[in-house]
């Protein structure tokens, strides 16, 4: 198992864009490093704890001089030019500086420069380039299935953590964060939210559910057949700290490392819109700019048929209608949060079986 | 075959040794716990002066406070001029306990002896104190107290 594991060669081309993502991310912290320099001044003047001996922290000018050079990093790994040096030195550079004050460590900024570091020994550099040609085809996998195991390691870190704490299995920790949500939920939603949030039950029930969802998405990922459920579970959790709890770049990040669960190979699912109508045009072309992971072949039946969108799903099996559309949402990640909605809502649709 | 091997091993030998380093450090450094406290604390400071062979403690609710070095010139000092990190330079204030109450009396003990090491020309202050007012995850904890001695 383990020298397939660090032999298997598998379709490169989602990884390009997992390196994309987090050059971007990891320069939007470069920039907010260097910002706080400029407003703040330099962390070394003041009060700070590193986590090296001190004489490793550099000067002011040293510090200015290593956000520079991340920043360049990250610039040529978004183009694509020394892409993974570029990427693995900015990720080391970002990762010294972290440890130099542990009075600015981050959770959310260590993960994303681990996961940089990681995505840098992926070969992420054969597609979404700026001034090559991609290369298409199998390239070596083991560093993409690093990146996945990364993601699984801060879920059951933070989850083992919350479910060995009683005060937090036992609600009194979201209890409390629940009372900092009282203005909005006072300003925007009936005076019984507020109640329920109040309520020590509910906290305990919805601890119990956060730890749950987090053990779930550190393992559910790996399996085929818990794996769509855990992506959308886990777009929902990050939509969720994203809209009360503000942690930087930390849900982007793991939305963005949710990419090496992907699978690998491109264009096994087909489309079919209705190219005769104009809102079927409208929507092949919308859809085609969307199919970033390159999930479909795009066809159009160009004579009118009753069905605006049909899709194959990769045992060539027909899917119409509302199943269509869950086929659709199910592969293009901008639509992806509409996934299991539409499954409850097509859970009676059975698929036309492949005629020979 | 080795040589990935090797990474893989390497790397994650390392950040798991973190994450066990970091469950032990007071601030959980590199270890991944997230959102661990709804904890909040009320640092009140002082300083330690030597009057009439007493010692006294002066509060400083503002972090402010004018010395008179040994040639008798007069400076200004502040807790923020040194102590600039979120939630340590909140004086008189309840605020979150960032990482938890741990992490941040861990990190207050240190901004206490970094501040003293920086009141050179301060010939009064003998130490500086802060009693912390504490309350874990909802529930009222005792009043720490943490000093820093002047070298």
């Amino acid at each position: 198992m383990i020298h397939r594991l660090f032999r298997e060669e598998r379709e490169s081309y989602v990884l390009g864009l997992l390196r994309v993502g987090f050059a971007a991310l990891l320069l939007l912290m470069t920039l907010r490093r260097a910002r706080e320099l400029l407003l703040w001044g330099y962390f070394g003047d003041v009060f700070h704890m590193p986590l090296w001996p001190e004489y490793l922290v550099p000067s002011r000018d040293g510090y200015a001089a290593l956000l520079g050079f991340q920043a360049l990093g990250c610039l040529l790994a978004l183009g694509g030019v020394l892409a993974r040096p570029a990427l693995f030195g900015a990720a080391g550079c970002g990762l010294f500086c972290l440890l130099c004050d542990r009075l600015q460590y981050h959770n959310n900024r260590y993960e994303l420069l681990l996961l940089s570091l990681l995505v840098a020994v992926t070969p992420c550099d054969r597609s979404f380039l700026a001034f090559r040609r991609p290369r298409l085809g199998a390239a070596p996998r083991w560093a993409a299935t690093a990146v996945g195991a990364q993601v699984s390691i801060v879920y059951l870190a933070s989850g083992l953590g919350k479910l060995l704490d009683p005060d937090w299995r036992g609600g009194a920790v979201l209890l409390l964060r629940f009372a900092l949500a009282r203005p909005f939920v006072d300003r925007f939603l009936p005076a019984s939210t507020m109640s329920l949030l109040s309520a020590p039950w509910f906290a305990q029930v919805a601890a119990i559910g956060a730890i749950s969802c987090e053990l779930f998405l550190a393992l559910g990922m790996w399996f085929r057949r818990t794996r769509p459920l855990a992506l959308w579970l886990g777009v929902m959790f990050h939509l969720g700290i994203e809209l009360s709890a503000h942690v930087e770049l930390f849900s982007y990040c793991m939305l963005c490392g949710y990419l090496v669960f992907v699978t690998p190979e491109l264009r096994e699912r087909r489309l079919s819109w209705d190219t005769s109508r104009p809102l079927g045009r409208a929507l092949a072309t919308a859809c085609r700019r969307l199919d970033l992971l390159a999930r479909f072949r795009h066809e159009s039946a160009s004579e009118p048929s009753r069905a605006l969108l049909v899709t194959w799903d990769r045992q060539e099996r027909a899917h119409h209608g509302l199943g269509a559309w869950r086929e659709l949402a199910r592969a293009l990640p901008p639509l992806f949060p509409l996934w299991l909605p539409l499954v409850v809502a097509s859970w009676r649709l059975r698929p036309t079986p492949p005629t020979d | 075959m080795l040589a990935r091997v090797g990474f893989v091993v390497l790397f994650f030998g390392l950040e798991l040794y973190g994450i066990a380093w970091g469950q032990r450090a007071p601030d959980k450094t590199l270890g991944f716990q997230m959102f661990n406290e709804s904890s909040r604390i009320t640092i009140h400071l002082f300083r330690e002066v030597e009057s009439k062979r007493r010692r006294a403690l002066l509060p400083l609710p503002d972090g402010r406070w004018l010395a008179r070095d040994r040639s008798g010139n007069e400076h200004a000092y502040a807790w923020n001029d040194r102590v600039r990190a979120a939630p340590l330079y909140v004086l008189g204030q309840s605020v979150h306990a960032r990482y938890g109450l741990s992490a941040q009396l861990f990190r207050l003990q240190a901004a206490l002896d970094d501040a003293v090491r920086h009141l050179p020309g301060d010939a009064r202050t003998r130490a500086l104190v802060a009693e912390v007012e504490t309350v874990r995850n909802g529930v009222p904890g005792p009043v720490v107290r943490l000093r820093a001695d002047k070298p």
